[in-house]
């Protein structure tokens, strides 16, 4: 019998533009991460050495976000120099990677108590800074016939028929509800202020949300892919996907997922640590599951992911009381509702990245935080999680309040 | 007259002449509102050429007030920020109108008053033994807060503004010409105006005059930033270099380095930020306190 893995908190930074100009440009990773780690120590007097481990997501460990930024992180909040850290990459799945990897450890019971989180501050280290053979191998691209990830949501967009106004509409849903949600607190619990090191406030709660979006302002968007598919990657797609004609390109920068600084730390731990640390339990990780799809149109994994995290639970959808898919594209929260046959009604409630921003490496490990805070917040049991990952990759978690 | 001189000449160049009440000018809070209304009014100023910002007094301008920034305790931090970063804005207006602005530097400019010239366009200084240039806040336990360490870097690049930065060096005029801190130099202090003048002239309808580097697309910081080989090994090496020479007693020259290596990692204004946030730590440390509380008793 496996031990169970508890959540003890699950906290955040806000998000902001992940450009020159955003309110977090100004922070380091290592100094964004800190400030979580340091808020955890606070909020429950932690003796740090009683940490098993510190795992970070980062997609883009280059340059300040390089040479295990975790362990750096965990060293830069002064904590006891007895704690270990990892990054860890699985695409935009990283941060709930790192969760999912805690909870096993901590199930194994040869861990107590771990942060798993994320950090990602695409203003400093931008996307793709870390090459690899995505893009950039000839040989490996027309072999497996790579295409860039929005022409695989475009694809998506076109085989389930969903218009540019489809689209648009799940966008400016996902503004509205997020705007409602930070408005009205929702996200208090789990957002803590960035600070300086003399502690001023640098950012108090998400600024990327722009409320009042509509179809209309949305509409007037240039589609972000149609160039790059015209310059060959169409081609590519459509030899997978003969029953398609062409490729609609409805994604633009409006209805994808914002480039965003932020970072992520979840508290995870077993009774014992609970015990031993008078921690408080607010819910548990029930299953986790990771698997493949097809990776030329890449981000079809997240409804099969979370169908098998479901067997794995032993549950069944109508055992799910809400469901977050990250708005990585438009189309890749609808794919998930059809292939699930659940209802916009019960997913992504308070929005999602296309609103609020998907720091790569840092989101996942943000969603369970939201998950748990509205599962608190409705007085219900149980979330799925799930992100679409590159490759093909799809990954899921179910919560449960305890 | 005291405050702030402002004359416009025939061919609508601006010369402010500063002449504060206090025995020097310094960024006292005298000087800041002068400040803050002469760049209000060069901004609507109307047939505007170029401006010359000049100093009625022996010293061109002083630096920080001390005495403020001893008072400065942590639980008025936030104001003494706002306080900077209002000043920095100013700077930032100064540089990005639309016309050349000129120091005439006719005696010392220290800390503060240097970091006044390095927001101008163009530098001209008298070729004089009194006229000592440089940043030695370092000496202080502070560090040049008011675009010091941002606008250096920027101009000659991380491994040349270094030591100015970190040892607080004081240039001659020739010097600070051969660091290429100033533009020119002049023999005589009459000269130092008229050729001001003449060089705004000159410059007539030359945007780049009128431009920082920094405000041009596509800036790239000399020597390189933190991605290119030689400034990465400088980089890894600078924290050893600098334990030995401080045995990790002094926060000044630590936040010094790290404020002058984030220039190569953020944009320009947000260096700015960052070097603000630097500036206010220092402050409240015991060391800037017995520095600049030393620093009174001597003079």
């Amino acid at each position: 019998m496996s031990n169970t893995a508890y959540i003890f908190d699950a906290i955040r930074t806000p998000r902001s533009k992940g450009k020159a100009g955003g309110s977090l440009h100004e922070v380091k990773p290592i100094d964004l991460g800190a400030g979580l780690l340091r808020e955890l120590q606070r909020r429950y007097d932690l003796d740090t050495s009683y940490v098993d481990d510190v795992i970070m997501g980062c997609v883009t460990p280059t340059g300040e976000q390089g040479s295990d930024v975790a362990k750096l992180i965990v060293q830069n909040a002064g904590w006891d120099e007895s704690v270990p850290g990892v990054q860890l990459d699985r695409f935009c799945a990283s941060g709930l990677e790192a969760v999912n990897s805690a909870a096993a450890k901590i199930a194994s019971g040869w861990e107590n108590l771990i942060v798993a989180g994320g950090v990602e501050c695409m203003s400093r280290e931008p996307i793709g800074s870390n090459g690899g053979a995505f893009g950039n191998d000839p040989g490996f691209c027309l072999k497996t016939k790579f295409v860039p990830q929005g022409i695989g949501a475009d694809t998506i967009a076109t085989l389930g028929g969903w218009s540019r106004e489809d689209v648009d509409a799940f966008a400016v849903e996902s503004q509205r509800r997020a705007a409602h949600a930070r408005d009205n607190g929702y996200f208090d619990k789990s957002v803590v202020p960035v600070l300086d090191e003399n502690g001023l406030v640098i950012l108090e709660k998400d600024d990327f949300i722009k409320p009042g979006t509509t179809v209309e302002t949305l509409g007037g968007l240039r589609a972000s892919f149609e160039a790059l598919g015209g310059l060959g990657f169409d081609d590519m797609i459509l030899s997978k996907y003969t029953e398609l004609e062409k490729v609609n390109h409805v994604h633009t920068p409006g209805n994808s997922s914002g480039i965003v600084d932020g970072s992520s730390a979840v508290l995870i731990g077993s009774e014992k640590a609970g015990k031993d640390l008078g921690l408080t339990p607010r819910a548990r990780i029930v299953a986790t599951a990771v698997l493949s799809t097809d990776p030329i149109i890449m981000l079809t994994g997240p409804g099969p992911a979370a169908e098998k995290c479901l067997k794995v639970a032993g549950l069944e959808k109508k055992d799910i009381d809400l469901w977050e898919i990250n708005e990585a594209f438009a189309s890749v929260g609808l794919r998930y509702m059809q292939d699930l046959g659940i209802d916009h009604e019960v997913t992504n409630v308070n929005g999602g990245a296309i609103a609020l921003g998907h720091p790569l490496g840092a989101t996942g490990a943000m969603l369970v935080g939201t998950m748990l805070d509205e599962l608190e917040r409705r007085d219900l049991k149980r979330a799925m999680i799930s992100l679409c990952v590159g490759g093909g990759m799809g990954i899921s978690t179910i919560i449960e309040r305890v | 007259m005291s405050g702030f001189n402002y004359e416009k000449d025939a061919d609508g160049i601006v010369t402010i002449t500063m002449d504060l009440e206090a025995k020097v000018n310094s960024m006292s809070a005298e000087y800041r509102a002068e400040m803050k209304g002469a760049v209000a009014k060069l901004q609507a100023e109307e047939g505007l050429t170029g401006v010359v910002i000049a100093s009625a007094k022996k010293t061109f301008f002083a630096g920080a007030d001390l005495n403020e920034i001893l008072a400065v305790e942590k639980d008025g931090i936030k104001e003494f920020f706002d306080l900077i970063e209002g000043m920095k804005a100013d700077f930032r207006a100064l540089e990005k109108l639309p016309v050349p602005v000129v120091a005439a530097i006719n005696g010392a400019a220290l800390g503060g008053g240097f970091e006044v010239c390095l927001a101008c366009n163009h530098r001209i200084a008298w070729n004089d033994d009194s006229v000592a240039l440089g940043l030695p806040e370092v000496g202080l336990g502070l560090l040049p807060g008011a675009g010091g360490i941002v606008r250096t870097v920027s101009m000659i690049g991380l491994e040349k503004a270094l030591p100015y930065l970190l040892e607080g060096t004081r240039l001659t005029p020739a010097q600070a010409l051969e660091a290429g801190l100033i533009d020119e130099t002049v023999d005589s202090i009459e000269e130092l105006v008229p050729r001001a003048k003449a060089w705004i002239l000159a410059n007539k309808g030359n945007e780049a005059a009128a431009t920082k580097p920094w405000d041009v697309k596509g800036f790239k910081i000399p020597g390189g930033d933190a991605r290119n080989p030689q400034v990465f090994q400088l980089i890894q090496m600078s924290s050893p270099m600098l334990y030995k020479k401080t045995q990790g007693k002094w926060p000044a020259p630590a936040k010094i380095l790290d404020c002058a290596v984030s220039v190569l990692r953020v944009d320009f204004d947000t260096a700015l930020l960052i070097e603000t946030r630097g500036l206010c730590t220092l402050t409240v440390t015991p060391e800037a306190k017995q520095l600049v509380g030393a620093f009174f008793n001597k003079s």
